[in-house]
């Protein structure tokens, strides 16, 4: 059961979420509570689908997804300014793009819930040159579309990116705006970079779905993906490497309960489960940590080495102890 | 005289805010609604004609307004969930799980237990209570004491119940090897009663209505409930007068998941009868939608949520009769939110104005801060009041509690 067949499916199955779950863990990072991510995706998957079929082509189709994506970002980050609530919008905005996705569909496209693009073909498998050589897991790494690929360069430069100055600031930013503001850094610039970048990442992941994957759209196709990645981004503490483990965690999961499903009794829902109960206990565990129970142990840069007693009391926030991983 | 007249203008000025917001909202949404009618070829008149007949008017085969009353049972009290949480300053959208929850443990209850008549229901109403209030509780608990950030809690709480409940109702308490999952059939002494058969119109309206009340005389009437609308409003002033808050939010958050429960009796034990796969159609989501459509008042957001039923049911009927998508519906319903989300923005723009306007010619006069749905749930987060006036770089919504210090979000409860 645990063959090559499972782990495709389940790299497949976590490209969409792990371009999601990098969307809401870099929002995270920045301070921004976004939780449109469902919606963008959804917004990424149609306006991909119907730009691929008017142009013929599916990699315009991807580029429009992400640009509609990053658009709803900006039209948040606007909004954010104004001062409106984004949860309260990322809920209207979700339910929005639900409704309004199968209204165009059905009034439109004349299509009851699903809609095969006539124009559109699946994205070609892509053979990568060193990964197909690979002895033994060349087979497992190579042969997917370019978004699988662009999923792991996503992956890649979010890591890279806490390496840089950007994305120095952008934690700063996160942690503390107002001392960001401070040493000059501009709160709301990082803010519209994040939120851009967030919604062209979840409309690619979204577009993967529609054009990359099916060459349909149907209707909610995201199904809760979105949701599903700001569980994981969460279980992953916005951390580089935890991103990518927990994405493959819920698409290695979905793999199985599909796989599980076809093969044996065991009842998928249980499989899918254990990702979600870990994200729970994630949140616990953040909880405990920044609660009262454990601050006095918190370690802080800023007084290691001396007496307890010398310890500057924290003034406002405390800072989290480690930016990176 | 002077000062008369200033609270008369003040007065005026509050209550235009509160209703004509409200309305000039309804009345943009209802345009755009329009727009996409016409749109998808139908004429205005004719789609106005048909959600009056679907949601409102009688005809030979029964009343539409039935049929309104009985898809509103539900979505009331996952409203008023909403509603107490909300208040509580507690932005918890765990109703959806809540609802599922309450909903399996009715049904369970209700085939496997054996009583007699009221008895039964009550048994019924009691564990489905129980079962959402202690799902309500774990969040609670969770926010109150380690700061966990309920919105995200809840997300995640919602899909384990939903996966939770689908697994028990495919497994252990499937009825039989049907294509579609559900539990055996309650007995007869565990239904609630219908008024109108056809149209789930029955005692569960008036349980949704008792609940209301109750709601509105608990939040408004009651010690407690007062402690939880300061915890929620004014942290800073609870603190101070020394409202234990801890215990307000795990109050308000138990409580709301037991209305929440009791939504999903009221629809098993009054319309379906078993716990069929895939019960959680969004009953509790659009409870949330209703209690931020109407700023989190108890009555107002009941009235809300048979408005959210009647164009839920209205425009099934566009489909139906003109082929106009019942998306619509959902479209109005995002429209709607979206204009009350800015509704905060646009009061602070005419606040700003006529502070302007005033300065300029009479001199001050006060100023009444109503709590809007921004700025309730800004306060949640712990932001001192005013903060969200601040133009400065701030964000509206700091920090979540998914990175670094998610504790000072909830240090109002902490505390």
């Amino acid at each position: 059961m645990f063959d090559a067949d499972l782990v495709q499916s389940a790299l497949r199955l976590m490209t969409p979420l792990l371009f999601a779950t990098i969307a809401s863990a870099l929002c995270n990072r920045a301070g921004v509570l976004n939780l449109a991510i469902e919606g963008k995706m959804l917004l990424g998957c149609f306006v991909g689908i119907v730009v691929a079929n008017a142009a013929g082509n599916g990699h315009v189709g991807i580029v429009a997804a992400a640009l509609a994506g990053a658009a709803l970002g900006g039209l948040m980050f606007v909004l954010m300014r104004a001062g409106i609530d984004v949860v309260v919008f990322a809920i209207g905005a979700n339910l929005l793009i639900l409704s309004g996705t199968v209204y165009v569909l059905r009034t439109f496209l004349g299509d009851v819930g699903t809609w095969r693009a006539p124009d559109v073909r699946p994205l070609p498998p892509v053979e990568v040159p060193v990964l197909r050589d690979l002895p033994g897991i060349g087979d497992l790494l190579s042969g997917y579309n370019v978004l699988v690929y662009l999923s792991w360069l996503a992956a890649v430069a979010y890591w890279a990116l806490f390496k840089t100055v950007p994305g120095r600031r952008l934690l700063a930013v996160g942690e503390m705006p107002a001392a960001a503001t401070d040493a000059g850094i501009s709160v709301a610039r990082t803010h519209l970079w994040v939120l851009l970048a967030a919604g062209a990442l979840s409309g690619v992941g979204g577009a993967f779905l529609s054009v990359g994957n099916l060459g349909m759209f149907t209707r909610d196709m995201t199904d809760s993906r979105g949701w599903l990645a700001v569980t994981a981004a969460l279980l992953a503490l916005s951390r580089p490497l935890g991103v990518v483990l927990a994405a493959a965690l819920f698409g290695f999961a979905d793999a199985l309960a599909v796989e599980l499903q076809a093969v044996t009794d065991v009842p998928p829902n249980l499989v899918q489960f254990l990702p979600q109960v870990a994200a729970l206990v994630a949140l616990v565990a953040v909880g405990v940590r920044t609660s009262g129970v454990v601050r006095r142990h918190r370690h802080r840069p800023a007084a290691r080495g001396r007496p307890p007693e010398q310890t500057p009391a924290p003034v406002t926030a405390p800072i989290s102890p480690k930016e990176t991983p | 005289m002077t000062d008369l007249r200033a609270h008369a203008r003040a007065a005026a000025g509050r209550y235009a805010r509160v209703v004509l917001v409200p309305l000039v909202a309804v009345g943009l949404g209802l345009a755009a609604g329009i727009g996409l009618v016409a749109a998808a070829g139908g004429t205005p008149a004719g789609a106005f004609r048909v959600l009056w007949n679907t949601s409102v008017a009688c005809s030979g085969s029964g009343c539409g307004f039935f049929v309104t009353l009985g898809t509103a049972t539900p979505l009331i009290l996952t409203t008023m969930a909403a509603v107490v949480c909300f208040r509580s300053g507690l932005f918890s959208i765990g109703q959806e799980g809540q609802y599922v929850l309450g909903a399996l443990a009715a049904a369970f209850v209700g085939y496997a237990v054996d009583l007699a008549g009221p008895l039964h229901v009550l048994a019924c109403v009691a564990a489905a209570v129980l079962a959402g209030a202690l799902y309500g509780f774990v969040p609670g608990v969770l926010r109150a004491h380690l700061g966990v950030n309920e919105l995200i809690a809840t997300i995640i709480l919602n899909n384990i119940a939903v996966m939770l409940a689908s697994y028990l109702v495919n497994y252990p308490l499937r009825a039989d090897r049907s294509s579609q999952a559900y539990t055996p059939t309650i007995a007869g002494s565990a239904f609630l009663p219908a008024f109108v058969p056809t149209a789930s119109f029955g005692v569960g309206f008036v349980v949704a209505v008792t609940g209301v009340l109750a709601v509105r005389w608990f939040l408004m009437s009651t010690t407690a409930g007062y402690a939880q609308r300061m915890a929620g409003q004014a942290p800073a002033f609870a603190r101070y007068a020394g409202i234990p808050a801890k215990r307000a939010a795990v109050r308000a958050m138990t409580i709301s998941g037991g209305l929440a429960g009791l939504a999903g009796a009221v629809q098993v034990l009054g319309v379906t009868h078993r716990f069929i796969d895939g019960f959680g159609d969004g009953t509790g989501l659009n409870g949330v939608t209703a209690a931020l459509l109407a700023g989190f008042a108890p009555v107002g957001a009941a009235l809300v949520a048979v408005l959210v039923a009647a164009l839920s049911v209205g425009s099934l009927g566009l489909q139906i009769d003109i082929g106009v998508p019942s998306e619509v519906g959902g479209t109005i319903t995002a429209l709607l939110i979206l204009l009350v989300a800015g509704q905060a923005v646009i009061e602070r723009g005419w606040q700003r104005t006529a502070a302007w306007l005033r300065r300029r010619s009479l001199g001050p006069t006060p100023s009444v801060d109503v709590p809007t749905a921004a700025s309730l749930s800004t306060l949640a987060d712990g932001d001192p009041p005013g903060a969200i006036d601040d133009p400065g770089d701030h964000p509206a919504r700091p920090v979540p509690a998914t990175s670094g210090p998610a504790g000072e979000e909830i240090d109002d409860v902490r505390r």
